[in-house]
């Protein structure tokens, strides 16, 4: 019993002085190492998945005892989907081709040429509504590197800011952390698109420094413009909202709504430099 | 192990927990209490401090149209570069620094320090014997100063003392990463006083700067409007002038001028100002007042929010009263014809002609229509801050940089003539008929006088001013007398400013006073007899001679001319309008037309001085020559000078030619021709046949 009880003192202060020294590492903003937040981050990654993973297929659940009939129907207008999309592929291959060979005719280089494209989920957000600062199930040993650009299919998310072992961390470009430097996709004006502290709140950001008198109106795509270094040319940021023009100010700015909807998100892209 | 056991032993564990809780707690508190009630007032000072600024909001200059809306002088927008210090590691702030310089340094800018002025490298070595402040600066302890006396050791002890600067970099590197160090080092530069690193970058640094700035922590970009000056400038930079940043003596004496003055801003250090020019002498319809913003600023200098506090005015775009198309005729015309009388040899011609100015007036309203002034320059010069070609302008022997139409001084030659008529006129020593013996010798004051005409007999006004006599004029100029002389001159404007917005000479007028002031001597009549002819101390200002053309042509209307037609502000609300307010001059309208008549026939009649010039015209000028001696007749030409005013029966503009060392005044009439010819569109109607007659011989008398 005396035993135990000295076993209990000894664990209760290995414990603590443990988290007192771990504490003060990772206060040090010195140290420099991510030694700390990878011994927690790496095993509490697959925990953070397993909690999103659940949270999110709950709703689905119920929705599984579907009439099987119905579905028995949807498989035979897929098989015949299937045939005409085999049929669809036979032409993408050769538009693919033809494509290729007139972007070798035109030297044409493409904007992800040196780019891998690494799928990943978010397994973790800071608090809020928006998906502003989030973590993936990506990191370190995945190849991605700090700054590595995010995007999904519909257009730019925002970049990595932080890489753990196996996670890391993305800042969008709804965040006050980001700004990227883009181009008007109409009038092909340089802006800076940042994050703003209350535009955040309704999951938009701004374009900053647009030029006086510049064709620019709402509904017009705002692209990345390459010329920043971190972003590739060419992603599609969002569209104009509203245009403001100052008092007396000599640029305006605009508001954007980022192609990207910041409220759902779970999988992301994250390109990454290949090895030259 | 019996209960009591237990228990006892339950109760220890509770008590060490206890205790370790208390202690935990105790120690927590503590330190709350040390940083909320000890330190806090400090560290809330610290933290707000920390986390706001004041930022600036740049102002567009007003921009700069011709009178048909012509841009000549606009904004472009421009990106800067600041940076605040920001607290890092040593060998951190090395490496984010010398990627900084990188970045500017692709885009061919070089970071001001004043490090390069006491350091150099390759090899190694101070470039001044002052160096004990320098030292003073760079020594972490005022002990370690007296060790270091040799540049080496200097640049030794920067690189691993002061900054910490890696092994690993190369001695060119640690330079750089030095430089701009030690401008921070001296600077200090915080949220209110950022260390401007580079401006007017590229679009492309700009781009860089901003996307990785939360790697560059400190680093930001901000917008400047900058100056931009048209192509169309070069036709008119005399009157355009140019900006410049703010110097101290200019910013004390215009805040002093618009002080109190309602809604004024005071100038600030390094506000943009016009420096000469309508630039300068429309500086209050022109400038911008720079807006001001309270910001929400994280520690690495990001800014999080910010907040108007006082919104930038921009400047008020103004419309000149120049006609640019005839501002280019001006230009080109007066430069060709004065090549062209440099080449055309001649008696009394040393081929000296180089300089001259051109002004049109509208007689109308007192708009100036164009003025040129030759040797000219290109205004953009001042906009690339290329200091040696600044330098260069400035120290030209022919000074291109002077107005010579509002600031060369002139004697105005036979172009005073129809200002003594007038004296004399109103004066009544004459009526337009009497008739005065225009021998070709004779003695006034004592001193024989010939006249370059010849013996021409008897003659009125109107023979005397188109053949220009100068005996008629000598002989009714002492009969009038120099004080009737002088108070007309005073009366049409000579000897005071015209109050035209630009810089402008006053000149001199020949006076009994002006003698008496700068020579201390007695006035003759013989005196009075070459002031009459306009010349002894008698020295006009073109934009002078032409506003008494012009009051002549309009019957004795006394304009303020002027080159702002109008300023509009932001809102497209007329803000200010050129003044169209004259006097009417205490002339006769029987004197005034008894002048014209003289005027028309100089153009006009057989005999006239410039009858050739215009005399294909569909209507009739009424001009005057004048032939100014310099004084330096042996060697150099005189002064070449033409004045005129059309049609002669409802005039609408008046022209003042003054050509240095033009020879003859009727050499320059050609210039005012092809004004003319240009205003009054004479060359559309007569298709392509331009002028061909300009460049012909005309009849040369004084």
């Amino acid at each position: 019993m005396r035993r135990i009880f000295t076993n209990k003192i000894f664990i209760l202060v290995v414990v603590v002085v443990l988290l007192l020294a771990l504490a003060a590492v990772s206060y040090s903003e010195l140290s420099g190492v991510n030694i700390i937040s990878n011994i927690i981050s790496v095993p509490a990654a697959p925990l953070q998945r397993a909690y999103a993973f659940v949270t999110g297929k709950v709703g689905d659940f119920f929705g599984y005892f579907e009439d099987v009939k119905k579905l028995k129907d949807e498989n035979e207008q897929l098989s015949q989907r299937i045939s005409e999309l085999e049929q669809q592929l036979l032409d993408i291959d050769r538009l693919t081709k033809e494509n290729e060979e007139l972007r070798a005719a035109l030297n044409f280089k493409d904007q992800y040429e040196e780019y891998n494209f690494l799928g990943a989920s978010i397994i973790a957000k800071d608090p809020g509504n928006w998906f502003d600062v989030f973590t993936v199930n990506r990191g370190i040993n995945d190849g991605i590197e700090n700054n590595s650009p995010v995007i999904t299919a519909y257009g730019l998310v925002g970049r990595v800011s932080k890489t753990d072992l196996m996670t890391s961390r993305v800042v969008s470009i709804i965040d006050m952390d980001s700004t990227v430097s883009a181009r008007l996709s109409k009038s092909r004006d340089l802006i800076v698109i940042r994050g703003d502290v209350e535009l955040r709140a309704k999951g938009l950001c701004r374009a900053d420094y647009i030029p006086p008198n510049t064709d620019i109106m709402p509904g017009d795509t705002v692209e990345t413009s390459g010329m920043g270094g971190l972003y590739p040319k060419g992603i599609i940021i969002g569209k104009v909202v509203k245009v403001v023009k100052n008092e007396g100010q000599y640029d305006s700015y605009a508001i954007i709504q980022p192609m990207v909807d910041f409220k759902r998100l779970e999988d992301v892209i994250i390109l990454t430099k290949k090895e030259s | 192990m019996s209960n009591k056991e237990k228990k006892h032993e339950g109760l220890d564990r509770y008590i060490i927990l206890a205790v370790m809780i208390i202690v935990a707690a105790v120690s927590i508190i503590y330190k709350l209490a040390e940083i909320q009630i000890v330190n806090g007032p400090k560290y809330k000072e610290e933290s707000v401090y920390r986390l706001s600024a004041q930022g600036v909001i740049y102002p567009k200059r007003g921009d700069i149209y011709d009178r048909n809306g012509v841009p000549i002088a606009g904004s472009r927008m421009g990106y800067s570069a600041q940076y605040v210090d920001v607290r890092m590691p040593n060998s951190e702030k090395n490496r984010m620094l010398l990627e900084l310089i990188g970045i500017l340094e692709r885009d061919n800018k070089k970071i001001k320090s004043r490090l390069n002025s006491i350091m150099d490298i390759n090899p190694i070595r101070f470039k001044t014997d002052n160096i004990e402040s320098f030292i003073k600066n760079i020594v972490l302890t005022q002990e370690e100063a007296k060790y270091i006396i040799t540049a080496d050791q200097a640049f030794q002890y920067m690189r691993d003392k002061t900054f910490e600067i890696d092994p690993s970099y190369t001695e060119e590197e640690a330079f750089k990463i030095m430089q701009l160090r030690y401008e921070i080092l001296l600077t200090q530069p915080q949220l209110n006083n950022p260390l401007t690193l580079a401006e007017d970058i590229s679009v492309d640094a700009m781009s860089e700067l901003e996307e990785r700035s939360s790697e560059l922590r400190g680093v930001s970009t901000y917008i400047k409007p900058y100056r931009v000056y048209y192509e169309s400038a070069s036709l008119i930079p005399h009157v355009l002038g140019y900006v410049g940043a703010i110097n101290s003596e200019e910013m004390e004496a215009l805040n002093k001028e618009q002080e109190g003055v309602q809604g004024f801003v005071p100038y600030e250090a390094s506000d943009i100002v016009g420096k000469s020019g309508i630039e300068l002498g429309a500086e209050f319809l022109l400038r911008g007042v720079r807006g001001r913003t309270f910001l929400e600023v994280d520690e690495n200098g990001k800014v999080t929010a910010s907040y108007l506090e006082r919104a930038p005015q921009p400047g008020k775009d103004i419309y000149l009263t120049i006609d640019l198309d005839l501002q280019k005729v001006a230009v080109d015309s007066l430069k060709q014809n004065i090549e062209r009388i440099r080449r055309m040899g001649g008696k009394k011609n040393f081929g000296d002609a180089n300089a001259g100015a051109v002004v049109v007036l509208d007689v109308n309203t007192g708009e100036v229509l164009a003025m040129a002034s030759y040797p000219d320059y290109d205004p953009q010069v001042f906009l690339n801050n290329n200091s040696e070609a600044i330098a260069a302008l400035f120290s030209a022997a022919d000074s291109p940089l002077i107005n010579r139409a509002t600031m060369g001084k002139y004697a105005p030659g036979s172009t005073y003539k129809p200002l003594v008529a007038i004296a004399a006129l109103e004066s009544g020593v004459i009526t337009p008929n009497t008739k005065v013996l225009a021998n070709y010798k004779d003695v006034i004051g004592n001193m024989v006088f010939t006249n370059l005409e010849g013996h021409q007999g008897y003659i009125n006004l109107e023979k005397a001013l188109a053949t220009s006599s100068n005996m008629y004029f000598y002989k009714v100029g002492v009969q009038t007398g120099i004080d009737n002389i002088v108070k007309w001159a005073k009366i049409f404007g000579f000897g005071k400013e015209t109050g035209i917005e630009v810089s402008e000479a006053i000149g001199a007028l020949a006076s009994k006073e002006f003698k008496k002031k700068y020579f201390g001597e007695d006035w003759y009549p013989a005196n009075t007899a070459m002031a009459s002819i306009g010349q002894l101390y008698n020295d006009f200002t073109p934009i002078q001679i032409v506003n008494y053309i012009s009051s002549i042509a309009n019957g004795g209307k006394k304009y303020t001319p002027h080159l702002v037609k109008m300023a509009v502000d932001n809102e497209g609300k007329i803000a200010y309008e050129g003044s169209q307010e004259y006097e009417q001059l205490p002339v006769q309208e029987s004197t005034i037309n008894a002048v014209k008549k003289g005027m028309v026939a100089v153009a006009n009649s057989n005999d006239g001085t410039a009858v050739n010039a215009f005399k294909d015209f569909p209507f009739k000028v009424a001009g005057k020559t004048g032939t100014s001696e310099t004084g330096r007749e042996a060697t150099s030409s005189s002064n070449g000078l033409f004045v005129c005013y059309a049609p002669h029966d409802n005039p609408q503009i008046a022209i003042a030619v003054v050509v240095e060392h033009g020879v003859w005044g009727a050499y320059t009439a050609p210039i005012a021709r092809d004004i003319m010819a240009e205003y009054f569109r004479l060359n559309e109607q007569k298709g392509t046949t331009k002028a061909k007659d300009s460049q012909a011989a005309i009849d040369i008398i004084w």
